[in-house]
């Protein structure tokens, strides 16, 4: 067949990702992010733990709702991840929330912890420190942290500037040996960064890619 | 055709990396990636995600609660994205357009090999 005839397949679908929203990046890296909690999911049922989605109000649900953008884990309307396991505190992952890092507030605006406050694209805490975020209408510290990772749905190998800005989150939120940058493409430069600040990099995670997501996976277990 | 289509930031994302002097043939590859990463691979990423969570859609909306005080506002574009979601496709109308979505994957392989010089 003709190239013309793909290139008008490569068309058709860029049509298609149009009327699915795809064109938005947000859209995008929120949807990257929903698909790397379900690797998580998939470790913690693989280390025995039970798993559960629920709205802010405790309830089961029958359709996610993330968050779109920043958000705060007090905030109702949102799924999360309740994990349960024999003998082990229970755990709530969420995505999308901020966590106060350990930068006092100087001269910019007023935080609810005096901290700054930072963005987890998940973030795994026990449940209840999550509780106790609701209750208070207050946003998680950094010390509650168990795990910790930032996905990067790129169109392109990654920029240095990814990993300075992982970086600069494991410094200040504490994160040693708790991080883990994923991403859907390589980054050379990113990996050696990042690797030797102590954040784990896992690389062209996708679904098409079974070994790249046995990595993460395993990396997960390993954390929970 | 990316730009055409309002995918003008995978353009900029898949050439950031790349040197300005690079062979159009490595260019050309690279925004065959990258236009594989924004519509066939987001479809599988969306099913997976369907499946393993076991519900019926994955909603995403902008955090209201998500005060000034809080140091990140929910900007213009958020709101945008949100009244755009009011009317995206939902259910088993949207799973049927991921699968087809999904299964334009030889497309891109095709290009890709014969860029390669392999047909």
């Amino acid at each position: 067949m003709a190239t013309s005839s793909f290139l008008t397949d490569v068309e058709a679908a860029l049509g298609m990702a149009v009327t699915l929203d795809y064109a938005s990046k947000a859209q995008q890296h929120d949807l990257y992010e929903a698909y790397v909690l379900t690797l998580l999911l998939q470790a913690a049922h693989n280390e025995g733990w039970t798993v559960e989605l629920r709205d802010g109000l405790g309830s089961t649900v029958t359709s996610a709702v993330f968050r779109l953008g920043p958000g705060r884990l007090p905030s109702r309307g949102y799924t999360f991840a309740h994990m349960s396991k024999s003998g082990k505190p229970d755990l709530e992952a969420h995505l999308g929330v901020k966590v106060s890092g350990r930068t006092p507030i100087g001269v910019s605006p007023a935080t609810g912890s005096g901290r700054l406050l930072h963005e987890f694209d998940l973030l795994v805490l026990p449940a209840t420190d999550a509780n106790a975020c609701r209750t208070g209408n207050a946003d998680p510290g950094h010390s509650v942290v168990v795990v910790h990772a930032e996905m990067k749905y790129f169109g392109g190998k990654l920029p240095l500037p990814v990993g300075r800005a992982s970086v600069g989150m494991v410094v200040e939120c504490a994160l040693t040996g708790k991080s883990v940058l994923v991403t859907n493409q390589l980054g050379y430069t990113v990996q050696d960064l990042v690797e030797h600040h102590g954040v784990t990099f896992r690389y062209r995670v996708l679904p098409g890619n079974p070994k790249a997501e046995y990595h993460l996976v395993q990396r997960f277990r390993s954390l929970l | 055709m990316l730009v055409d289509n309002g995918f003008g930031w995978v353009v900029d994302e898949a050439e950031t990396e790349l040197y300005p002097t690079v062979a159009l043939r490595t260019r050309a590859l690279a925004l065959i990636d990258a236009t594989e990463g924004v519509t066939v691979n987001l479809a599988e990423i969306e099913l997976r995600t369907l499946d393993v969570l076991e519900v019926e859609g994955v909603e995403f909306k902008p955090d209201e609660e998500d005060r000034p005080d809080g140091g990140v506002l929910v900007d213009q574009a958020s709101g945008v994205e949100a009244i755009r979601s009011a009317d995206r496709l939902r259910g088993a109308e949207r799973r049927a357009k991921l699968k087809q979505l999904a299964e334009q994957r030889f497309a891109f392989q095709v290009l890709r090999r014969r860029l390669d010089g392999d047909e």
